[in-house]
This record gives C-alpha cells, sequence and structure tokens, in this order.
C-alpha cells in the first residue's frame, strides 16, 4: 500500500533524515532476530530493513515518495505548547519544584466523509450483585446510548459473570434492531471475574479493522475481581498494542477503584463512578460522542527527562481527568476535534550546579496514530529549556498553571490522606481530611466538604475509609477539576 | 524552603500551594486582569463638586439622609433596606463581641461566606456612598476589583460589592 514504508517505521511522511534514522534503530532493537526469536518478528524486521533502505537515501526515498498519492500528503494539524510555572528558573543548589502544563491541540476541521467507522464493545457485569437497580440503570440506558453511534459504527456486547458470552456479536449499528430485547432479556447470576469478559471484548475488537477510528472497550461493572488481576493488566497491555483503549464503569461502592484505574491507564483511558441512571446517562453518552470526534488515537507522551530532574506527579486534566502513571513513554488516549489534552507535571529539580545559564527540563515526543489518514503515524518533537538566573524577579505563574492546581492540590489531599491511613497514620490522614473540608467549604462545597467530614471521623473510628465515602470523596475532589476548564484560555 | 503561612509546614520552592494543607503560596489576584467595567464614579464626584459651589457649604456629615440605600443580596435575592443612620458597618454577631456591627449578616450565611465580624462600612455624605474594608480577612470587593483596607471607595447605583464571598448590589435612590 502507498505509504508503507512510512507506516512500518512509525513515521510521518516529512520525517527527517535523524527521525527515520532513530525510528529505524529503535524498531531494530525490539524485533532483531537475537532479542525476539518469534517468527512475525522476523518478518516484521526484514520489513522495517526494507523500509529503511529506501528512507535512509535521499534519492531512493525521493523516488518512493513520487509514488505516493498527493492525497495521503497531509500536513499534521496538531499542535502543542508548553508552559512552565517559572520563565526563569532561580540557580539554586537546594531543591525546587517546577509546574509543566502541556497542551496538545487538534487545530484541523473535522471532514466526517474522511472518518472511518470505530469499533466499540461493551463488557457487562452480571454477577449478582449486578441485581436489581445497578442492571435497571444498564437496561434503560444502554440499548438508547449505542443508537446515537454512527450507523457503520461496529458495536459488540459481551456479558461476564464467572464465564463470558457474547451478547451481541460485532454488528453495525445501523443493522441493529433487535438490541432494546437483547440487553433487556439480561439477568444476573454468578460471580465476578473480570479477565473473563475482557479477555472475549479484546478479541472481538482484535477482529475489527485495524484502521478503525476507535477501537475501545467498555467495561461496566461493580465487582472485585480476585486473583487474575496480572491477566488483566497483560490483557490490557496486548490490547494497547493493537490500539485499543479501554473504558471502566464502576457502579456502587463494592467495586476496586484503584485496580481499574490502573488498569485502564495502560492504553489512556479513565474510570467513572456511577451513582444513579443519571449519572450512566451523562457519562455513557459523553463517552459515546467522544468516539466519533477523534482526530489522532493512541496518543503518547514519550519524555527524556534531564537526568538529574524527577518527575514526582503527572495529571491529565483534559479530555479525561485522571492522574496517570509517571512512565516514559505516558499514554494518554485519544485526541479530539475541539478538545485537546492537556497533562501536568510537577518536577522536583534536585539541585542546579553553579554558573549554569539553561537548565533543559527534557526533550521528547508526543506520539500518535491518525487512523483516518494513509499514512497513519505523527509526532510533536519538543524541547522544554529555561534559562536560568541567580537573581529571579518575582513572577505569578500562568493562570492555567495555577488555576489547575488549586484544584489539583485538594485532590491530592485526599489521595494522600489514602496513603496515610494505609500505613496506619490515622491522625495525619485526618488531618489532612479537615484541611480539604475547609477548603470545600470556602469554595462553597458544603455536600462535599460535608462527605469529608463524616469520613474523617469514620476513620478515626475504623481506621479506615468507608466504601462508598472513598469514592464519593476521590470522584468529587476529582470533579472539581471539571470547571471551568483549565488550560483553555 | 517556603513557609506555609497557615500551617507553618515547609514546602519547596516553587511550590505553589502547600502540600500539607492547600494553602495557596504565592501572591496571585487574576481577578484584577478580569474585564472590569469601569464605575462613573468620576462623574459622582464632579457632580459633588458642581454641588458646592462655595466652600464650607457642604452638607454636613451628621445630617440626615437624603438618598435611600437599599442592599439587594444576590444570591437569596432578598432586599435590605438601610436607614437611620449615616454609617453602617457590616459584619455578623458572635458571641463575646466587644463591638457589634451596624448590620447583622449572619442570617444570610456570612460565616459560611467568609464575612469578618466587623467587615466593611458604608458611608453616606450627602450624595456620595462609600464604602471602606475594616481589614477583613477575606476583604472586600467592588464590581470584582478588591479594594485596600481602610481607604474609602466610592460607589453607585447597581455597583455589587462582595464581603468575602456574600455578595450584593447597591441600589441608591436618590
Amino acid at each position: 500500500m502507498a505509504g508503507d514504508f512510512y507506516n512500518f517505521l512509525g513515521l510521518p511522511f516529512d520525517a527527517s533524515a535523524d527521525e527515520i534514522r532513530q525510528a529505524y534503530f529503535d524498531a531494530a532493537r525490539r524485533l532483531h532476530p537475537d532479542a525476539n526469536p518469534q517468527q512475525e518478528a522476523r518478518e516484521e524486521f526484514l520489513r522495517i530493513q526494507q523500509a529503511y533502505e529506501t528512507l535512509s537515501s535521499p534519492e531512493k526515498r525521493k523516488i518512493y515518495d513520487r509514488s505516493i498519492p498527493e492525497s495521503a500528503k497531509v500536513p499534521l494539524t496538531a499542535a502543542m505548547s508548553i508552559r512552565v510555572s517559572r520563565s526563569v528558573i532561580p540557580l539554586m543548589q537546594e531543591p525546587q519544584l517546577l509546574y509543566t502544563l502541556i497542551d496538545i491541540n487538534c487545530t484541523g476541521e473535522m471532514d466526517p466523509s474522511r472518518m472511518p467507522p470505530s469499533a466499540i464493545c461493551l463488557v457487562i457485569d452480571r454477577s449478582t450483585s449486578m441485581r436489581g437497580e445497578r442492571l435497571e440503570m444498564v437496561k434503560a440506558n444502554v440499548a438508547q446510548l449505542i443508537k446515537t453511534l454512527k450507523p457503520n459504527d461496529l458495536i459488540s456486547v459481551v456479558v461476564f459473570s464467572d464465564r463470558a458470552d457474547v451478547m451481541v456479536p460485532p454488528t453495525l449499528v445501523r443493522d441493529l434492531d433487535k438490541i432494546h430485547a437483547i440487553i433487556n432479556s439480561l439477568d444476573t447470576g454468578g460471580a465476578t471475574e473480570m479477565y473473563q469478559g475482557l479477555e472475549v471484548g479484546v478479541s472481538l475488537l482484535l477482529r475489527s479493522p485495524e484502521n478503525s477510528l476507535v477501537r475501545q472497550l467498555i467495561l461496566m461493572t461493580d465487582g472485585h475481581t480476585y486473583g487474575d488481576e496480572e491477566d488483566c493488566f497483560r490483557l490490557a497491555k496486548t490490547a494497547a498494542e493493537a490500539n485499543i483503549s479501554m473504558a471502566a464503569f464502576g457502579f456502587g461502592s463494592e467495586w476496586n477503584d484503584g485496580f481499574l484505574d490502573q488498569l485502564v491507564s495502560i492504553s489512556g483511558g479513565s474510570t467513572v463512578f456511577v451513582t444513579s441512571s443519571k449519572d450512566l446517562q451523562n457519562f455513557l453518552s459523553q463517552r459515546l460522542q467522544a468516539i466519533g470526534v477523534v482526530y489522532a488515537s493512541a496518543v503518547n507522551l514519550a519524555i527524556a527527562i534531564n537526568p538529574a530532574l524527577e518527575i514526582r506527579y503527572a495529571f491529565r486534566l483534559r479530555p479525561d481527568l485522571s492522574p496517570i502513571p509517571v512512565e516514559s513513554p505516558i499514554p494518554l488516549g485519544s485526541l479530539q476535534y475541539g478538545k485537546g489534552i492537556s497533562v501536568l507535571l510537577e518536577i522536583y529539580v534536585k539541585s542546579i550546579p553553579v554558573n549554569t545559564r539553561e537548565l533543559q527540563l527534557g526533550t521528547g515526543r508526543v506520539n500518535f496514530k491518525l487512523p483516518s489518514q494513509t499514512i497513519s503515524h505523527g509526532r510533536l518533537p519538543f524541547n522544554i529549556c529555561r534559562p536560568v538566573a541567580p537573581e529571579v524577579e518575582r513572577e505569578i505563574p500562568p493562570a492555567a498553571i495555577v488555576e489547575a492546581l488549586s484544584k489539583l492540590t485538594l485532590y491530592r489531599l485526599q489521595e494522600r490522606a489514602r496513603v496515610e491511613v494505609e500505613n496506619g497514620e490515622i491522625a495525619n490522614a485526618t488531618k489532612h481530611l479537615h484541611h480539604l473540608a475547609t477548603h470545600l467549604l470556602a469554595r462553597g462545597d458544603r455536600e462535599l466538604a460535608h462527605t469529608v467530614l463524616v469520613e474523617a471521623e469514620h476513620i478515626q473510628q475504623s481506621r479506615r475509609f468507608s466504601k462508598d465515602g472513598d469514592k464519593r470523596i476521590k470522584y468529587g475532589t476529582k470533579a472539581l477539576l471539571l470547571l471551568p476548564g483549565p488550560g483553555v484560555e | 524552603m517556603i513557609i506555609c503561612p497557615n500551617c507553618h509546614v515547609e514546602n519547596l520552592p516553587g511550590a505553589l500551594f502547600c502540600s500539607e494543607c492547600g494553602a495557596q503560596l504565592i501572591a496571585s489576584d487574576y481577578r484584577t486582569t478580569q474585564a472590569f467595567k469601569r464605575s462613573p464614579s468620576d462623574t459622582l464626584s464632579s457632580n459633588v463638586l458642581q454641588a458646592e459651589p462655595v466652600a464650607g457649604d457642604r452638607p454636613p456629615m451628621t445630617g440626615t439622609m437624603d438618598v435611600s440605600i437599599s442592599l439587594h443580596l444576590v444570591d437569596s435575592g432578598q432586599i435590605m433596606h438601610l436607614a437611620g443612620r449615616n454609617e453602617f458597618a457590616f459584619g455578623r454577631v458572635t458571641e463575646g463581641q466587644p463591638i457589634l456591627p451596624d448590620v447583622d449578616l449572619s442570617p444570610y450565611e456570612a460565616y459560611s461566606q467568609g464575612v469578618s465580624r466587623l467587615h466593611a462600612s458604608l458611608k453616606v455624605a450627602g450624595q456620595r456612598v462609600m464604602i471602606m474594608d475594616l481589614g477583613s480577612s477575606n476583604g472586600t470587593r467592588v464590581n470584582g476589583q478588591k479594594i485596600v483596607p481602610h481607604v474609602d471607595y466610592p460607589v453607585n447605583h447597581g455597583d455589587i460589592i462582595t464581603l468575602g464571598k456574600l455578595k450584593f448590589q447597591i441600589l441608591i435612590n436618590h
């Protein structure tokens, strides 16, 4: 296919010679027969060698480029901006903190005619605990909302308890006729074994066309899974490599939010806490709407931080709120038209050597896939560098950073209390929850403040969080960040 | 190191919020950058100048009010009429307080809105109405603009005054 050499190496058509060399070395290291004896790896290794041979020679590349139709050479319509809490970094031998806000935005206009269909798989928990109100919520909303997808999107539904069944095999949305009846026939029974459901869901999605706009698995559950967590993580990694993202909806107070957060973060997804039918309706319609307007998927931030520095904390502010794992590359999910991705990093600087004039915080690239285009890889390189001076003037950091941090600080206060409860430091945890409640009161958020205070009392008595209050506080403080969209100027 | 003014915990330089109690560690007042419709106070004071052709002819401060003032509480929609004085101290009454405010805002959830016990005072002098912050903890704003404590600021009909977070609109009837 036209442009495949670029796709093999994961490069855009305007890649520089350095990028081509780098991409080849990275891929070769991964696929070399010595490192990876599998047959598929060997074939892929031969492919990238062939691609590199052509692209690394300017003459051959020119001839090859001529064979690619002009329509495939679409320039990127994404841009990024980086803001740092200080424009000039004070020269200090003692440790200091810097905050960096990275915004990735799509500058182009959406062209619906060029958007390929998506593949969505709903994986629904039908264990005994879902009986009653929870399953009714699912029945009331799912069938109806599925219909808001585009007619040629592929939808499948898997239900699971201790085993999984395909309720609706991958079907075009326009061909769905009995969906209401099928969903309504759902009944409960059995235990929760998530791996079963996820495995079937992922295998269905793997059969969807590889250039789908989005391949997404939406998990709806109310319980814990036992013993198969590691299998689930492995599955999520395999899925993420095949460009399948996961999102999770937790019902009620029993589900394991920590586990699901970790699971979906592998593909840059997020979890939501569903307490009512209205919640489910809102969250699900938002999620499904977001699928149709994706510009780039599998966005990740590969950042090589200056070795003298350390990223202490990373949080995604847009489009979905969630703490993100500090690793490289950081999976960020998908980039939507009209709604960017924002990531806030807290960077710890241990010491800046005397005579430093300039501090390089880090270099890296934002990598992503463009499902709607022939040459399906894109990247935005960046280099964060700031001058250093022994004397700096007092300055007010960018408003977007302060705004985001003012709320993120509250989220982190409850995170901290959580860790302290785990370590048995009840007095500290209570103190931090009280501080949190004070700020919530000052903001006028009395209901959440009350929940926090009740929870603080509960902790003092029972030395642990109540299951319900725990999630209300976590998702409540997270939701503070929703308004008004930080990073938007 | 930065010492948090609220809980006295040490934070790393560059921190913007205290990691212990969440208090803001940097001075910032972004509201000042908001579009602020300048109140026509200049016009008002020039009217006053015209109204006093001869020095000494100024209406005495202790005279009766020749304007009537009402407060429209933005959140609750209630209207409060002020009468009988030329100066009104706003605040909230608590037990064992030596000086009581003239206008007790406790019924309007003053405590949770961050109103100090003696928060601000409204003065009427002739045609002029002025507000002064009495060194309150959470400050006073006129149309979103924070005012300096212990300084009189002219206010006009329709201005929004915020004590802590309690908002009211001032209605002046000449």
